[in-house]
């Protein structure tokens, strides 16, 4: 009688474990894909940019083009003789398109070309045309080189300041080509 | 633009956590439930992960199929959770054990359920403007509410005859 009341217990407890390590599995299972679906992450959509490149008053002597949704921009016809200084006061601008206040900060990326023949070129960020200048002056060709984080308020334009000088045995066969990072904080 | 807040699937998941929950107390408490009862939830569990299977692999463009789908899965699992209450009352007669089950699962697993179905449909993704948002603040007097009704249940346990003799 012992006996069978003990196997009986002993039916149950099994019983129960298995009903237990079943359920484990069906949650862990369901729970993994539940995993993949939320890393599916869709849809993810494009937006515009909250901080473009514009063109402004020096843009059309440096050959500025914008590309398309002014995240990118390419000036093509800066020059400079040897041995004096050549300033772009505003060879683009930069303006924040949100309604609340940008982090930003332009740095050195790149450089290439005849760069032994530069005596330098620093690229300043403004508030506005010969204004207050914004972060520290970017040195080209000095790795690392920003501007710092700067924070350009809500519907502003700022100008970016170029100013070259070539060695004086520079000849008119040399160039260089620059390459600048604009980074722009949050979504 | 309309957002989704996070996967309808993830009422499917809650759905299966609560098939498998009331699978495992029925088999706690066999006296009081039939023999076939943890084995069906069972299989309702199972076909939950089915369902999730599916809405991954074949309805994954179709947000409001699998919202639906999903919903109809988790009201399938608190129909069973408010048919097993009333199937404590009514069939059993066991008052106190209803009113444990009631604080311990039902309410939370309820109030739980509307939450997140809220939280859902105000996100806007599945307009449901007749369901006002839940905060979570409400949680606090529900779960106070849920420790109440325990504390009575587990008097009446002890004290079968507590209200009766207080009615007199």
């Amino acid at each position: 009688m012992m006996e069978n009341g003990q196997r009986k217990t002993g039916k149950r407890l099994l019983r129960i474990f298995l009903l237990l390590v079943s359920s484990v599995l069906v949650v862990a299972a369901s729970a993994s894909v539940l995993n993949y679906l939320y890393m599916q992450a869709s849809p993810i959509t494009a937006e515009p940019a909250k901080v473009q490149f514009v063109l402004t008053e020096d843009s059309e002597a440096a050959g500025a083009s914008i590309g398309t949704n002014g995240t990118y921009v390419s000036l093509n016809s800066m020059a400079g003789w040897p041995n004096a200084t050549r300033v772009y006061q505003a060879a683009v601008g930069i303006r924040n398109f949100d309604s609340a206040s940008r982090n930003i900060t332009l740095a050195f990326a790149s450089w290439s070309g005849d760069t032994d023949q530069i005596e330098f070129i620093t690229v300043i960020v403004r508030d506005a045309v010969g204004g207050t200048q914004q972060g520290s002056p970017i040195n080209i060709g000095t790795s690392g080189s920003s501007t710092g984080e700067l924070i350009i308020p809500a519907g502003a334009t700022w100008v970016v300041e170029w100013n070259i000088k070539w060695k004086a045995g520079a000849l008119s066969t040399n160039s260089v080509s620059v390459t600048l990072q604009l980074l722009v904080k949050g979504e | 633009m309309s957002r989704m807040p996070f996967p309808p699937e993830l009422f499917l998941f809650i759905g299966i956590d609560l098939f498998v929950a009331l699978s495992l107390l029925a088999s706690l408490f066999e006296r009081v439930f039939p023999t076939m009862f943890p084995y069906v939830y069972h299989v309702a569990a199972l076909a939950g992960f089915g369902q999730i299977w599916v809405n991954y692999s074949f309805l994954l463009p179709f947000a409001e199929a699998r919202f639906w789908s999903c919903l109809l899965y988790l009201f399938a699992a608190l129909l069973n959770i408010g048919c097993v209450n009333f199937y404590i009352i009514a069939k059993k007669k066991l008052l106190s054990a209803a009113g444990m089950f009631l604080s311990v699962f039902t309410v939370p697993s309820f109030f739980i359920s509307l939450f997140f179905i809220s939280a859902y449909v105000n996100g806007d993704f599945i307009p449901m403007p007749w369901l006002p948002r839940i905060p979570i603040e409400s949680l606090y007097a529900v779960l106070l509410v849920c420790v109440i009704l325990l504390v009575l249940s587990i008097a009446l346990y002890l004290e079968p005859n507590l209200f009766r003799r207080k009615r007199r």
